[in-house]
């Protein structure tokens, strides 16, 4: 099985594909003018959240981890009480869901820590995004 | 009677049959037969996962992007394709079922209320796979367009005949 795996201009892998049948793909790839990567004898497909192009390199490289860590993940709720997120790089996307409802959304984050307080018992979900870092994801529950 | 399984014949359209059991392999209706060497056999030409972008402003709008490509077929055959899709990266706590903190799986399909549209699939066409997403962004009660960390996702296998 051969592996293509396709990559935008960031090195974000669109497309991934493991062929059976690999003898001229490369042409029909080509003839889209897309951007490719190619890895002989691949067994599996990478996943999307932890693999990347290296555009420069031209090369299949893990998204490295972000250094970004909560003080606890278990609060007070009523307001009192509050988790801290620090390690965020600037102009990092954060989202905070609860209840399947995104309640915060910021395209680029103007801090580098977050504090985070919450008025009723929950479960707030946080998720951290910085190209081409791995997601940060983590559960904050208010009792 | 004589019943044969496995018939190679020269002079026949079809050069060689195998047949289910206990049926004559000359004479065998098509759903009776194991292998026939007049039906291009049907194999898979590769596996993917691809990106469609979500659609922006909270609109009901369907998305798509093209995917993996497959060349000319024999004459008479379509390419096949099996299908399903993930939102990846959108949190929320693990027990709710619908919009885990794991990735969303489902077969291909559209459901839509007042906050999520969802769905998503794909066809065959023109030489391309076409991954196609119902996936829209929301828009928060105070006015703000919130899009998914993530374009919708498409796992797909595609297969094809061989002459």
């Amino acid at each position: 099985m051969t592996l293509f795996a396709i990559y935008n201009e960031r090195g974000e892998i669109d497309q991934a594909i493991k062929h059976f049948d690999p003898d001229g793909y490369d042409k029909l790839l080509d003839d889209r003018g897309l951007q490719y990567v190619v890895k002989a004898q691949s067994e599996g497909l990478p996943r999307p959240g932890l693999w990347y192009v290296d555009v420069t390199a031209k090369e299949l490289r893990e998204r490295p981890r972000l250094a970004t860590s909560v003080n606890k993940t278990v609060i007070k709720a009523g307001g009192n009480d509050s988790a801290l997120i620090t390690g965020i790089p600037r102009e990092a996307r954060v989202q905070i869901v609860a209840a399947g409802q995104v309640l915060h959304a910021f395209e680029k984050l103007d801090a580098d820590q977050l504090e985070i307080a919450i008025p009723v018992p929950c479960v707030y979900s946080v998720t951290i995004d910085v190209w081409p870092y791995q997601t940060w994801r983590t559960t904050i529950e208010a009792l | 009677m004589t019943t044969r399984r496995v018939l190679i014949d020269a002079n026949a359209g079809s050069p060689f049959r195998v047949s289910a059991s206990g049926v004559d392999a000359a004479g065998a209706q098509f759903d009776s037969l194991i292998f026939d060497a007049n039906q291009p056999p049907i194999r898979i030409y590769l596996n993917s996962w691809m990106r469609v972008p979500v659609p922006g402003g909270g609109l009901q709008l369907a998305t798509w992007a093209a995917g993996p490509s497959y060349p000319a077929v024999p004459a008479g055959t379509h390419p096949m394709f099996l299908t399903m899709w993930w939102q990846p990266n959108f949190a929320s706590p693990a027990s709710d079922g619908n919009r885990g903190a794991s990735p969303l799986g489902t077969t291909p399909c559209f459901t839509n209320d007042a906050t999520f549209g969802q769905g998503a699939g794909g066809a065959v066409g023109d030489g391309i796979f076409a991954g196609i997403s119902f996936v829209k962004s929301t828009v928060l009660p105070s006015g703000q367009t919130v899009t998914f960390p993530d374009d919708t996702h498409i796992g797909l296998v595609l297969l094809r005949n061989y002459q």
